[in-house]
């Protein structure tokens, strides 16, 4: 019987391990962010019964996000100053990409048409988040953004891509948030097969636990 | 597979058996009744002792069934892990949090008694592999769910607890199914921790294939320091290691960019590799020949084959007519079947 006791003390001590932290931190959440959600924010779902996950989708700004994240802030963030020499370079062709760093992103939500996210600086430790900011982990890579530039005043030519090496939010971690079957049904006339714009939303509030955690605290009503 | 030491005696056994059976049917020599009457109650108490610790195939047709059995073993492990990790998916969406958390954390636990259970009630071991197996795949799933359920970052040590987990029912229960599980998952977490210098997030590292080759070659040394186990687990250690380095150098010999060392000279890394690769297959078919490890030799056989395949799909694919590359793999074929058979006459000749 002996070793059936380490296996389940095994799987016992991970689960109270995985759990606990994050239990704990729900149970007094330090912060929460009203957020609007549209059908463009929610990823799976599509199946009878299958609950969708709630994503932050992320901005897609021309050159990336190194006016946001300095140069001083990706040396601290763990980047070798050497690799930042090729930064807004669109010729370069030198060898591997640095590995990318986690950091602390603080996000606040855009008001245009998507509703995305726009990260407004990134920190090695976690900062104190302030009121309509969100704040999250992230994995920072330096990279060749592809940006598509539409000419001026002209719909009949299709856009030019240019490529430049730029600063990226590869994911954020957790990628997507998970949602309960209550919130689900509530956001779920976001959804429509036939439309994919983001023009109906819902109010959501996220909530932050103390040591980092974030998730779907509720959704509200629809009016 | 190789056979355990109490198959190996009873397999020197039945060969004894046949062979003083033909002697006697060719008139080449009978042994004296009573000589032959007290060898074979020897033999007979032998196998009956050897068959009350562990089940042995004592004829052809017995073995034969035995690995029917490892297969169906294989397979059973792999339908119903799958079917666990279905039937979790289908009835996930219907249970609200605490429900969730109960399937997923309830059945490892579940399992592992099972697995004592199947092992103390079946012998042979096969039922307790499938069931230690499902259990680590079950525990897998349990992680997994978690992240969900709590919106947890994902995270190395998962593979730490489950090739832990995975580790404790193969050596609890002497099972080689599982210990596979648990070298695979304890392999993946070691290989993460190379990220940890470079200061990448934790699955950041898996393009990169210089700690597979060195946890491969830690492997294949391990079972001459760890001498826990069935005699098999020390056969299973370095198959799996052997598979990791030569999988490693063959990837590395071919692509820069799978290497540590990425960004500098591509023509220096991959030759180096390259090279690097030709030593080491021929030290693992020169060493696993002289230790009789037949899962060295086999691998180190297939990694110089692929590598020399793969060198001249590079050097000749362009260059030469299609009918001129294969005819230069024929020959390289027939000339490693030469050096085989070299090194087997060789061999004979030392013996």
């Amino acid at each position: 019987m002996k070793p059936t006791a380490m296996a389940v003390a095994v799987v016992l001590v991970a689960n109270v391990v995985a759990v606990g932290p994050a239990m704990r931190e729900r149970a007094a959440p330090v912060g929460r962010a009203t957020v609007a959600v549209c059908g463009q924010h929610l990823a799976g779902g599509w199946r009878d019964g299958e609950v969708p996950m709630l994503l932050l989708p992320l901005e897609t700004p021309v050159g990336g996000w190194g006016h946001v994240i300095p140069r001083a802030t990706l040396v601290a963030l763990g980047f070798d100053p050497d690799d930042l020499t090729a930064l807004g370079d669109s010729l370069w062709t030198g060898g591997a990409w640095p590995a990318p760093r986690r950091a602390w992103l603080t996000l606040r939500q855009s008001t245009d048409s998507g509703y995305r996210y726009r990260v407004v600086g990134a920190h090695v430790a976690r900062p104190t988040a302030v009121s309509g900011e969100l704040v999250v982990q992230g994995l920072v890579a330096i990279d060749r953004i592809w940006s598509e530039v539409p000419p001026a005043n002209d719909s009949t030519t299709p856009p030019q891509r240019t490529s430049a090496v730029g600063v990226q939010v590869l994911r954020l971690l957790p990628s997507q948030l998970g949602l309960d079957r209550a919130q689900a049904a509530q956001l779920r006339p976001l959804r429509r097969t036939d439309r994919w714009d983001c023009v109906e939303t819902l109010a959501v509030t996220l909530a932050f636990g103390a040591r980092g955690s974030i998730w779907v605290e509720s959704v509200s009503a629809p009016p | 597979m190789a056979p355990t030491p109490a198959q190996h005696r009873a397999d020197q056994i039945a060969a004894f058996r046949a062979e003083l059976a033909r002697l006697a049917a060719e008139g080449v020599a009978t042994l004296d009744p009573a000589v032959q009457e007290r060898i074979r109650a020897h033999h007979d108490a032998t196998l009956a002792q050897l068959s009350a610790t562990v089940e042995l195939d004592l004829t052809q047709g017995e073995a034969r069934l035995s690995a029917g059995m490892r297969i169906a073993t294989v397979l059973g492990a792999a339908a119903l892990s799958a079917a666990w990790g279905f039937f979790v998916a289908a009835l996930w969406n219907d249970l609200d949090r605490p429900a969730r958390l109960a399937l997923v954390s309830v059945p490892p636990v579940l399992l592992a008694i099972g697995t004592s259970v199947a092992g103390a009630r079946e012998r042979s071991g096969y039922v307790a592999a499938i069931v230690a197996t499902v259990a680590t795949i079950a525990f897998a799933v349990n992680l997994a769910a978690l992240g969900v359920l709590y919106d947890l970052p994902d995270s190395r040590h998962a593979l730490l607890a489950v090739g832990l987990f995975a580790m404790v029912l193969a050596y609890g229960h002497g099972l080689v199914l599982p210990l596979l599980a648990g070298i695979g998952a304890l392999g993946g977490w070691l290989w993460s921790l190379a990220a940890l210098p470079q200061g990448r997030w934790w699955d950041g590292v898996f393009g990169q294939f210089e700690p597979l080759m060195m946890l491969g070659a830690v492997a294949i040394a391990l079972p001459r320091f760890l001498h826990r186990g069935p005699p098999l687990f020390a056969v299973t250690y370095r198959a799996a290691g052997a598979m990791a380095l030569v999988f490693a150098l063959l990837l590395l010999g071919q692509s820069d960019s799978l290497s540590v060392f990425d960004g500098r000279s591509k023509s220096l890394i991959e030759g180096g590799y390259q090279f690097l690769g030709v030593l080491t297959f021929a030290l693992l078919i020169w060493h696993g020949l002289r230790r009789d490890q037949n899962e060295l030799v086999r691998a180190g056989t297939v990694g110089m084959g692929m590598l020399l395949f793969l060198r001249a799909v590079d050097w000749f694919w362009d260059v030469i007519p299609k009918w001129a590359f294969f005819l230069l793999v024929g020959a390289l074929a027939f000339g490693t079947l030469l050096l085989l058979r070299r090194l087997r006459l060789a061999g004979r000749r030392n013996a």
